[in-house]
């Protein structure tokens, strides 16, 4: 996709923002009791504001592209590789952390993590992983007596 | 005078009790753990440690917590600058200059300045809280809706100094976060708005999530997708670990002015530590010599920009003590908690506290003194091994970057969808970081903006809907127009051909 | 294995010298607490402090507790609902907050999916002005807000809360419409007690507890307090005794798991009643100004149907609920 679009897109989703918000108002109270304004005043300041910012921006990517703004990418190959492994990572954090526990899902983070940055030693980030994660896991449980999810026994 | 002299002097005999000072070791160094972790702050930590308080006397135990406090802050400032994941709102004007010049091969003299200055604005700070507490906190009481409100206006004007290299991206970054700080429950009229019938979004959209989405992960998906073949961050192998002798003539007047503003900030009967933080970092923008090194001007870090926000900072936390002791009145969450501390000694601090039990009260002014000592000597040797870390390759670092933020997102409230939320805020991160918006005013839009429509709403309703209310207020009105200035003068300035410092 | 045996048995002999020891009560496994607040809070306080005094009163062997904070405890009280089914040993802190939140925001899951175990304490409200102020009685204020109902400016917490629903019964009761009071909520107990010292509302109120301190000094006056009969060892008149038939606290309590038999739930209330005799409790209850008003079974379960009526009254009255 060339930066034209996604210009453009970035503007129309700030405008289609705007348009969620001001849809919203009609659904907040107009009671404005004694302070005269009501729950729909500062949301409706906000919209505008949205408005107007979308807008503007549009114009700028329709016109030229986005002002004082250096595409130091441009000639950057992406690593989309890199990151998948990354995502991968926490959301398998995210999904795992109640079935393996906070220690293993949190390795699991760095290993796919360190794998995206092209890292290949497995078991060495494991072992890193882990060892990061462990005292980490004792502050919670210990001193701030926060129950996580672990696996199998107290340590994992 | 003399009389507190003779007090202050009692209390530090309490607080250099062997067994005092160990409570305060183990409070700065548990304090300075728990600060690294996002989401996890010094309010959890000392409820957490209340219990604490059926097994050791009165002094140890809010010796112990005032250490927590004060550590806490310390650790959210040393992962601000050397991961650009600020641990909690107050360190994210810290975040901005400070991560700029660690990856520009300084993150020792930041990590520096941040230590000496915090233990600076925190020294300061608390001989300001033995001589004059009463007072201001007296002072303090005039600030009510109508003044707060005028605050926000004041901070909302200087905002325009994190904008970055376009006004128009950065007003859009703002307006996002106004937009975000909108979900939630109303303060005033208790209606939810923008939830979408989500129960959890009830209480609004927790900003520590949004903070290390935008910072944490943004920059690590960023940094994969860009140039994850490139050199780790530090591209300047020679990392200096200390101040040179320009950093140090930068740094001090910028610790002054930030406790300047930090003390009075945190002493007012509402506040948080944010604002005054902002305010900082905009004064040293605007007063600087060297625009061109801050990290919005594309610059390589402005020493002045961690200095000051970092003592602001600590100032406040100190400041928020004041009314706290004198009054009894909490101003931050920690300082409720502390409370509940006091408490369950069957103590309550205010203005019968001095009388009931002074030595404790002493005890515990002396061993803030005691507590920034200690914070500066656990602290600054750790400086040059911190920065050590960011010599990691890049793929550990990030990796153990992406760890401390998700286990300190999960940690908050246990919720793995938390962790699918951070994810979503690190990719929108992505593609501000691709085009160019600045990430840091989304989070002062947060901040911001449901705490002036509070204000502003109550000042009204006690006005009965009168809007000159901001104006016949001595306070007040000196805040606006105060305000007024610093958006109009820069203006008409550079309308009569005369400029203030670089083009921004 | 042989082990294993010797130690179910021993676990055996010692629960039946329990409770030849103790006839009433038999000691409950890990009980679990959910706190629908974050730590530091009134809920909070509530939850451990009950717990504390079960593991002393030796009703529960051990006590866990997780805070679920947000939505006035609504979140907490889902995730109990659907966590905890039919786990006799599980209980979660409530109180008129909760209720004033589940009439606010109708969440799917409502106090009706759990089962009522005890009502515990009162917390109750006094209503203050700062020092200087010209009003002297509850009749001042009454006479002003009939007179000019915007001009008395009350603040307190925020809108919904025992607090305000305080304040609009005092309107209905003098005659003045309560959708005319001009309430300012402010966050946190903290922040209307700077307020209320700094004269930018008229009239405060908040917990006795928070404001008893300010009277002592003489920077606040106390005018009522809400409670029936005056506080022990307070001299602060009740608004019934001047003539506004007011009586409303801030009550809490705990509830079980939904789907726990009847004789699990009569074993979990009397370790919570075992509990509220133990000292550490009553010492938590006179330091916090909270009244103890133990109330359990099918009455508690009545008294909260009644609250849930009485407060959506009140916030219809205000307009909050429509």
């Amino acid at each position: 996709m060339t930066t034209k679009i996604w210009q453009v897109s970035i503007s129309c989703f700030i405008l289609a923002l705007a348009l969620v918000f001001g849809l919203g108002v009609s659904g907040l109270p107009t009671d404005a009791g004694y302070a005269g304004i009501s729950s729909r005043f500062v949301p409706i300041l906000i919209t505008v504001f949205l408005a107007v910012v979308g807008a503007l921006l549009l114009w700028q990517s329709l016109t030229g592209g986005f002002r004082h703004f250096f595409d130091d990418t441009a000639n950057v190959r992406a690593d989309l590789r890199g990151v998948i492994w990354v995502s991968a990572g926490i959301l398998l954090m995210a999904l795992l952390i109640s079935y393996i526990g906070f220690v293993l899902s949190a390795a699991v983070l760095f290993v796919c993590t360190a794998r995206g940055f092209g890292s290949r030693a497995l078991l060495r980030d494991l072992a890193i992983g882990v060892a990061l994660v462990l005292p980490v896991y004792w502050l919670f449980g210990q001193v701030l007596a926060v129950s996580l999810p672990k696996l199998f026994n107290q340590w994992l | 005078m003399t009389e507190t002299f003779g007090l202050l002097l009692s209390g530090f005999a309490t607080a250099l009790q062997p067994i005092n000072l160990m409570w305060a070791f183990i409070g700065c160094a548990l304090g300075t753990a728990i600060g690294v972790l996002p989401g996890i702050g010094p309010a959890l930590t000392v409820a957490m440690l209340l219990p604490v308080t059926a097994k050791i006397d009165p002094a140890s135990a809010l010796i112990m917590f005032c250490g927590v406090y004060y550590g806490a802050m310390f650790g959210g400032s040393t992962t601000s600058i050397l991961m650009n994941t600020p641990g909690e709102s107050a360190s994210i004007m810290t975040a901005l200059e400070g991560n700029c010049m660690a990856r520009n091969g300084r993150a020792g003299s930041a990590l520096a300045t941040a230590a000496i200055g915090s233990f600076v604005a925190g020294t300061l700070a608390t001989i300001l809280l033995t001589f004059v507490a009463p007072f201001v906190a007296d002072f303090g009481l005039k600030f009510g809706p109508a003044e707060f409100f005028a605050l926000m206006v004041l901070a909302f004007v200087t905002v325009s100094s994190v904008l970055g290299a376009s006004m128009l991206r950065g007003m859009v970054s703002l307006a996002l976060g106004l937009a975000l700080g909108l979900v939630g429950q109303d303060k005033i009229e208790g209606v939810a708005r923008y939830t979408a019938g989500v129960p959890e979004l009830v209480d609004g959209i927790e900003f520590v999530l949004v903070a290390v989405g935008l910072f944490a992960v943004g920059e690590a998906l960023y940094s994969v997708l860009y140039d994850s073949k490139t050199a780790p961050p530090t591209q300047n192998k020679l990392s200096s670990m200390q101040m040179t002798r320009d950093d140090w003539k930068r740094s001090w007047p910028a610790w002054l002015r930030g406790t300047a503003i930090g003390f009075p900030f945190g002493s007012m009967p509402a506040g948080g530590a944010e604002i005054p933080t902002f305010l900082s970092y905009s004064t040293e923008r605007k007063l600087s010599q060297s625009k061109a090194d801050f990290s919005s001007a594309g610059g390589k870090g402005a020493i002045e920009g961690v200095a000051g926000p970092e003592a602001a900072n600590n100032a406040c936390a100190t400041g928020a003590l004041v009314p706290l002791l004198t009054l009894g009145i909490p101003t931050s969450a920690t300082a409720a908690i502390l409370i509940g501390a006091f408490q369950n000694y069957n103590l309550q601090p205010g203005p019968l506290l001095f009388q009931t039990s002074g030595d404790l009260v002493w005890g515990l002014i002396a061993s803030l003194y005691v507590g920034n000592v200690m914070l500066l000597v656990l602290n600054l040797p750790m400086a040059g091994i911190w920065a050590k870390l960011l010599n990691l390759p890049k793929a550990q670092l990030y990796a153990g970057i992406l760890v401390f933020a998700s286990i300190g997102v999960y940690g908050m409230r246990q919720s793995a969808l938390d962790l699918l939320f951070m994810y979503m805020i690190g990719v929108i991160g992505v593609i501000m970081r691709r085009f160019d918006f600045p990430v840091a005013p989304v989070i002062i839009g947060m901040i911001l903006g449901p705490m002036s429509e509070v204000h502003l709403r109550r000042a009204l309703s006690i006005s009965q809907g009168d809007w000159s209310a901001f104006l016949t207020q001595p306070i007040a009105a000196t805040l606006l127009i105060l305000s007024a200035l610093v958006l109009f003068v820069p203006m008409f300035l550079r309308r009569r051909g005369i400029r203030l410092g670089e083009d921004d | 294995m042989s082990t294993r045996t010797t130690v179910t048995m021993r676990g055996a002999l010692m629960a039946g010298l329990l409770l030849s020891l103790s006839t009433s009560v038999m000691a409950l496994d890990n009980v679990k607490f959910m706190i629908g607040a974050n730590p530091g809070g009134g809920f909070d306080q509530t939850g451990r402090g009950l717990g504390k005094a079960m593991v002393e009163a030796g009703t529960a062997k051990s006590v866990q507790y997780e805070n679920k904070g947000g939505a006035g405890g609504t979140i907490g009280l889902a995730q109990f609902v659907n966590a905890s089914k039919g786990d006799a040993n599980s209980m979660i802190v409530t109180g008129a907050v909760m209720i004033g939140a589940i009439v606010q925001n109708k969440p799917p899951v409502t106090l009706a999916n759990a089962t009522p175990i005890a009502r515990l304490f009162y917390e109750y409200n006094v209503f203050v002005v700062p020092a200087a102020s010209p009003l002297k009685s509850m009749a001042d204020v009454v006479a002003q807000l009939k007179k000019d109902p915007g001009s008395v400016k009350w603040g307190g917490g925020s809108r919904g809360s025992v607090d305000h629903i305080a304040v609009a019964m005092i309107a209905k009761e003098s005659g003045v419409d309560p959708g005319k009071i001009n309430y300012v909520p402010f966050q946190g107990g903290g922040e209307a007690s700077a307020a209320i010292l700094g004269s930018h509302v008229t009239v405060g109120t908040s917990g006795f507890s928070e404001m008893q301190q300010f009277i002592k000094s003489g920077k606040m006056r106390a005018l009522a307090v809400t409670s029936g009969t005056r506080l022990p060892g307070e001299s602060v008149p009740t608004l019934k005794e001047q003539s506004i038939n007011v009586e409303i606290g801030n009550w809490r309590g705990v509830y079980g798991a939904p789907g726990i038999t009847a004789d699990q739930r009569k074993a979990l209330t009397d370790a919570v009643v075992a509990a509220t005799k133990q000292k550490s409790w009553t010492d938590s209850l006179a330091g916090n100004d909270w009244f103890a008003a133990l109330l359990t079974g099918d009455d508690f379960a009545k008294f909260v149907d009644a609250e849930h009526k009485r407060i959506e009254d009140s916030m219809k009255a205000v307009g909050l609920v429509k």
